[in-house]
């Protein structure tokens, strides 16, 4: 079965194949011969008689003009094969935050939509982890899986809708619950598939939060702003899973290894191991973390260092608005170690703002096991499912952005038919010009 | 004689009688009025005798009771040979032979007109003469009037081949002058000359009637485009369709009244015939045609 791009363009050619054929109709003709010895009196004027047969004109050149239109508009409107069998695929776009091995996920994928097509996207590459890790972000995985739908559709042509699986690291609530969720969800055309972890079970336990370290430049535990707002994040956290020591770091020392969570947010805003960075003199900045964005005097001092490959897990946990990282987490011998490279000028109460909570929820959360690897049980959730992706709504989605989508068979198809359109055209030009001209 | 195709015309015609336009000046005694004034004729009038008039011619009765003397004064009737000049050309074979019917053609009108007119001619006991030019040239039959004259004519004309370009205005110039010349023809050809030669004959003295044959497909052509095409001039097309045949009646008509009137300025009679017409009726109206004077003639002049 043939499929079209562009059926208008087909149907513009077989209305110009009509047309063709209601010319052949009209016949211009010499009139019949009259002998008349007053022809004389007639006055001198050449005429032609217009008449309608009620047959075409020379069937063979009709013929022959009818199959170039139709082979021109056809081969216009982009046609492709398509088997009458019909296959589904599965874009599988993983986060960045599990490890590369995932054919656990995989298998699961297959097992779910048995006999689909899967193909897997990461959304990691090495070095950009580290500055751009946006895990779980919609903005880092639907990106991911535009730039990868050509190359779905090009793996086989018989595929005629390909579901969309994002593999996330987070448990519920997830990345569906952010607020930008929505808006990067509208542009996938199709069904989205969300595999998560289960969510982690914890006790509510009032835990205790230490604070340690040096505090540069103020006086211990009274001035600290971001002691004063950690204390203040705990106390609202008290019914939600938290960890149960939080260890905060406001000196430049190094960190004790004691504690489940230790949060480093050196006074002078750069961590250890951070490269330090010029800082801007804007008199404000957004620190976003969690969909939330804390919009108050800052200053961007330093960067996070590389990821060591398996050594530790590095996740981002805030970034500043122009996209560096502010935050992030790494586990060093099953301690979360939280990093903050930021300073907060001048006294202020924004971080005790609404804006703030996911930051602070993020330094205060319990220190979850990496999600190395996707476990055998998963939360499979549909979100919004309902139509399938049309194959020709994805690769409108791919040539959107940049990418050439070619089913199989279609270029071979266009180039038969131009072919063929060639040789229609000279066999019409030479019938034409060889047979008698018996019509205009 | 084709008695077949002419029979029932001869019988139409017969006891129809074709007088001359004027007196004809013929010796040989006639049918017609001649200019010559005789003693054997009809009485018209009485003349005093003068000097060197024939004593025979004295009425002695009109003497005894008027003691004077008066000559009797009669018509004569001369013979008037009639030469009938006819149009074989290609323009004379329309309208074409059709699988439908017998539709008359100008040349089928012109010879059952001819023989008509001379077997009304030959009844009268003038000498009949034809000279008819077709594909072949030229085909003369001298002036006779013995029994079976008209027959040889009709024969000589269905022998005849229409075709050709016939020139008649040389041909007139080979005919006695003293001859009444009857031309049939659809005057397609060198109608000019033969007016003019016409009229050189009219003011010798002689008799010129013109027979235009014209035909019903000529004045109603055919419904529809057609490409036309003169038979005397082959490389003449002409096309015409419905707003062109109003044009071309408008330019068929002017022609015809133009020649009419050219002809009847020359002195000569002038006839036109169309070939949906009966053949009787044709030559009746033929020969009563030349019952007109022509303004030229008075036979108060050629009294002697």
């Amino acid at each position: 079965m043939i499929s079209l791009a562009l059926p208008w363009v087909f149907g513009a050619a077989v209305l110009a194949a009509v047309g063709v054929a209601a010319l052949h109709l009209l016949s211009v003709r010499q009139p019949p011969e009259l002998l008349l010895p007053t022809a004389r009196f007639l006055p001198e004027r050449e005429i032609r008689a217009v008449s309608r047969t009620r047959r075409p004109s020379d069937l063979l050149l009709l013929c022959m003009r009818i199959a170039l239109f139709l082979c021109v508009g056809l081969a216009a409107a982009g046609p492709s094969w398509r088997s009458s069998s019909r296959t589904r695929a599965a874009l599988l776009v993983v986060s960045p935050a599990i490890a590369s091995d995932s054919t656990a996920l995989r298998a699961l994928v297959s097992a779910g939509d048995s006999g689909a097509v899967v193909t897997l996207a990461f959304a990691d590459s090495s070095g950009v982890r580290a500055s751009h890790a946006f895990d779980d972000e919609p903005a880092a995985l639907f990106p991911l899986a535009w730039r990868s739908v050509g190359q779905v559709l090009s793996r086989d042509a018989t595929i005629d809708s390909v579901d969309l699986h994002l593999a996330l690291s987070t448990p519920a609530p997830d990345a569906s619950a952010r607020a930008s969720w929505q808006s990067w969800r509208a542009v996938w055309p199709g069904r989205v598939v969300l595999h998560t972890p289960p969510p982690i079970t914890a006790t509510v336990s009032r835990g205790t939060m230490v604070l340690a370290g040096d505090t540069v430049g103020a006086r211990a535990n009274t001035d600290d702003v971001i002691r004063a707002a950690m204390a203040w994040h705990a106390a609202r956290r008290a019914a939600t899973p938290r960890a149960d020591t939080v260890v905060l770091m406001r000196g430049d020392g190094a960190a004790p290894t004691s504690g489940a969570v230790q949060v480093v947010w050196p006074v002078t805003g750069v961590p250890a191991g951070w490269t330090r960075v010029a800082s801007a003199t804007d008199s404000a900045l957004a620190l976003a973390s969690g969909g939330l964005a804390i919009v108050g005097p800052w200053r961007v001092t330093a960067e996070p260092r590389k990821a060591e490959p398996r050594m530790e897990v590095t996740r981002a946990l805030a970034w500043w608005s122009g996209g560096r990282v502010a935050a992030t987490e790494r586990v060093v011998n099953a301690t979360c170690v939280r990093e903050v490279a930021a300073i907060a000028r001048g006294a202020s109460d924004v971080l005790l703002s609404p804006a703030a909570n996911a930051l602070f929820d993020a330094l205060l959360a319990p220190c979850a096991p990496p999600v190395r690897q996707m476990p055998a049980s998963l939360s499979v959730r549909t979100v919004d499912g309902t139509a399938l992706a049309s194959t020709s709504a994805l690769s409108a989605l791919a040539r959107a952005h940049g990418q050439d989508v070619t089913r199989g068979g279609a270029s071979r198809l266009v180039q038969t038919l131009l072919v063929l359109s060639l040789l229609l055209l000279g066999l019409e030009w030479w019938w034409r010009t060889r047979a008698p001209r018996v019509a205009a | 004689m084709s008695s077949r195709i002419y029979g029932p015309l001869l019988d139409a015609l017969r006891g129809v009688r074709w007088p001359a336009r004027r007196a004809v000046g013929a010796a040989l005694p006639g049918a017609h009025r001649s200019r010559q004034r005789g003693s054997s004729g009809e009485f018209t009038e009485y003349r005093l005798y003068r000097q060197g008039d024939d004593p025979r011619q004295l009425d002695w009765k009109l003497l005894a009771r008027s003691d004077r003397a008066f000559v009797r004064l009669t018509d004569d009737r001369a013979l008037l040979p009639t030469w009938f000049v006819v149009d074989a050309s290609a323009s004379m074979a329309f309208p074409a032979e059709s699988d439908i019917g017998e539709i008359p053609t100008k040349w089928s009108v012109t010879c059952a007109l001819t023989v008509g007119l001379a077997a009304v001619a030959n009844a009268s006991s003038d000498p009949v003469g034809l000279i008819a030019v077709g594909r072949d040239g030229p085909t003369r039959l001298t002036a006779r009037t013995r029994r079976g004259t008209v027959g040889e004519l009709a024969r000589t004309l269905d022998l005849m081949t229409v075709g050709g370009d016939a020139q008649l205005a040389p041909l007139l110039t080979t005919i006695p002058v003293m001859a009444r010349v009857v031309v049939i023809s659809d005057l397609l050809g060198d109608s000019d000359a033969l007016v003019r030669a016409a009229a050189q004959r009219t003011v010798a003295g002689g008799i010129v009637e013109c027979v235009h044959v014209v035909a019903t497909e000529e004045l109603d052509l055919p419904p529809g485009s057609h490409l036309a095409r003169d038979p005397d001039a082959p490389a003449m097309r002409r096309s015409m369709d419905r707003r062109m045949q109003s044009l071309y009646r408008e330019r068929f008509d002017a022609f015809r009244a133009e020649t009419a009137q050219r002809w009847r300025a020359s002195g000569a009679g002038y006839v036109e015939v169309r070939t949906d017409a009966p053949i009787p009726r044709l030559v009746r109206q033929i020969v009563g045609g030349a019952g007109r004077t022509a303004p030229s003639d008075t036979h108060t002049a050629a009294r002697r």
